[in-house]
């Protein structure tokens, strides 16, 4: 099932190749630069899913992660961190903030699609059981 | 002369030497002040130390009150009258404290009042023993100061540490992502050439990426950052998920890589990550150095009463010399070159491996005939 992806990152090669491989496997990125106009865009847009960077300018991802998970209006869209924080520790900090997954950068573009995908809602059931 | 009168100036005469014996090690005592003061807080005796460490001369001193080594705060705040109160009612008093020497400079000293009193108890003054510390606490004060800036050392270590793992992994983010995708052919399709080519730069760039994990794993190690979560662990499960990870690298190389499964309820109480780390390390070199044939986990109980558990991670690969046997669990060494073995290493996972088994209470250890095979076995939880 195709699903609206918004992607917050301010590393530009980053957003494009992670846009690239969500459109390849038919979904539709939408994109944000740093983390205000990525929560902005997430309460415009009610994405179905939002990939979010950590180290992110203006406000940053775990900031984000609470705001979001502290708006009830927003709190069920699906937030999976994407960061090259990737040392001991962080994946934990990463869930403790309020994001519901996480993944280490370097990516493996073979299976990033998939991974994301398992935190999409299930088709017509109950938003955030994903 | 009679025998008493004599007795008398014998005892007489050991009385005076007596005293001046004790006279001459008071004041020829150097490294302490060493001064009595009479009740209300007037000296009344003066030794050399007292002359060396506060400055005044005998006969500059005697009678004056004792509050003239006191600093002005301490003055103000009713110190001097206070200290002879508490060494009166208790006995003595002892504190740590700056006093103030004749040419107005400070020092550091350490100060023991003692009240003196006669027979029938009434107070006859005051003995003061007073010692300079000023080098002692300016060596205090300097450790003090070496320690802070050693810990703000060791937190911009670790703070380079994060950043750099961070600003390393971002490029890597577009190199290893662009080179997946177009060898996925998302872009279009590709010539044998291009295939092989983008392969090598996505070989080399999963062999940074390797080197950048083991070297800050190392440095972890090396600043004690490495955490130890004890927890019940099946061993079979770490086995699997082991097993699940290197099989597409052991398929490509058209090896068997399986598992001799152990029994459900072999359970060691360890660090999950550790101990798949480990054993992802030992498997994953099993794979790099063995061209065909098996590469086999095996778990069993080990040690008195089954109190232990070794893990076996055999292959049937080039297998180690003798004479390499001793350089296998050092940093940065790489064995198996001349044999042609995959160089994409760091020369650090077994070095890496034998640290963490440590940490975890156990270690790993080989045996191994050369162009045979190797078997690497850690070995957990020995008494």
């Amino acid at each position: 099932m195709a699903a609206r992806v918004l992607v917050i990152e301010d590393n530009r090669p980053s957003l494009e190749l992670m846009s690239y491989l969500l459109h390849a496997f038919g979904h539709t990125p939408l994109e944000a630069y740093n983390g205000l106009d990525g929560l902005e865009a997430i309460r415009r847009e009610r994405p179905d899913l939002v990939i979010c960077d950590i180290d992110l300018p203006k406000l940053d991802g775990y900031a984000l992660a609470g705001r979001a998970k502290a708006d009830p209006e927003i709190r069920d869209i699906p937030l999976v961190a994407v960061t090259a924080l990737a040392l001991v520790g962080d994946r934990d900090r990463a869930i403790r903030a309020g994001f519901d997954g996480y993944l280490a950068k370097p990516i493996e573009p073979e299976t990033f699609v998939q991974e994301i995908e398992r935190y999409l809602p299930a088709p017509g059931g109950p938003i955030g059981q994903g | 002369v009679t025998e008493l009168h004599v007795r008398q100036v014998v005892n007489e005469t050991a009385l005076r030497e007596s005293e001046e014996r004790f006279r001459l090690l008071v004041e020829g005592t150097r490294d302490y002040a060493i001064f009595m003061l009479d009740t209300t807080g007037h000296i009344v005796s003066w030794n050399a130390g007292a002359e060396r460490i506060n400055g005044y001369a005998h006969d500059e001193i005697i009678d004056r009150h004792f509050s003239k080594f006191y600093t002005e705060e301490d003055l103000a705040d009713g110190k001097p009258a206070r200290e002879l109160k508490i060494a009166a009612a208790t006995g003595k008093y002892e504190e740590e404290g700056w006093r103030v020497r004749k040419d107005g400079t400070r020092f550091w000293s350490s100060v023991l009042i003692t009240a003196l009193r006669d027979e029938s108890g009434r107070l006859r003054g005051f003995g003061k023993v007073t010692r300079d510390l000023t080098e002692r606490r300016r060596l205090e004060q300097s450790l003090l100061e070496k320690n802070a800036a050693l810990e703000s050392a060791l937190l911009a270590k670790d703070h380079f540490l994060a950043s750099m793992s961070h600003e390393l992994r971002t490029p890597l983010n577009a190199i290893l992502g662009y080179t997946g995708t177009m060898l996925m052919k998302l872009p279009g399709p590709l010539n044998a050439e291009q295939e092989k080519q983008l392969r090598t730069v996505q070989a080399g760039a999963r062999h940074l990426l390797s080197l950048i994990n083991d070297l800050l794993d190392l440095a972890r190690l090396n600043s004690g950052k490495v955490e130890i979560r004890r927890e019940p662990v099946a061993a079979r499960e770490v086995m699997e998920e082991v097993a699940r990870t290197l099989r597409p690298i052991a398929m490509a190389k058209g090896l068997d890589l399986s598992i001799i499964p152990p029994a459900e309820d072999l359970v060691v109480t360890t660090d999950r990550r550790a101990l798949s780390q480990i054993l992802l390390n030992l498997a994953n070199n099993a794979c790099k150095f063995t061209e065909q044939g098996t590469i086999r986990l095996e778990a069993v109980r080990d040690g008195l009463a089954g109190r232990a558990v070794a893990f076996h991670v055999s292959d049937t690969g080039i297998g180690i010399r003798d004479e390499d046997r001793a350089r296998l669990f050092q940093a940065f060494v790489q064995l198996g070159r001349e044999e042609g073995g995959d160089r994409n290493g760091s020369g650090l996972g077994l070095h890496l491996s034998q640290r963490l088994a440590e940490l975890l209470g156990g270690r790993i250890t080989v045996e191994s005939e050369f162009g045979r095979g190797s078997r690497f076995t850690l070995t957990l939880g020995e008494d």
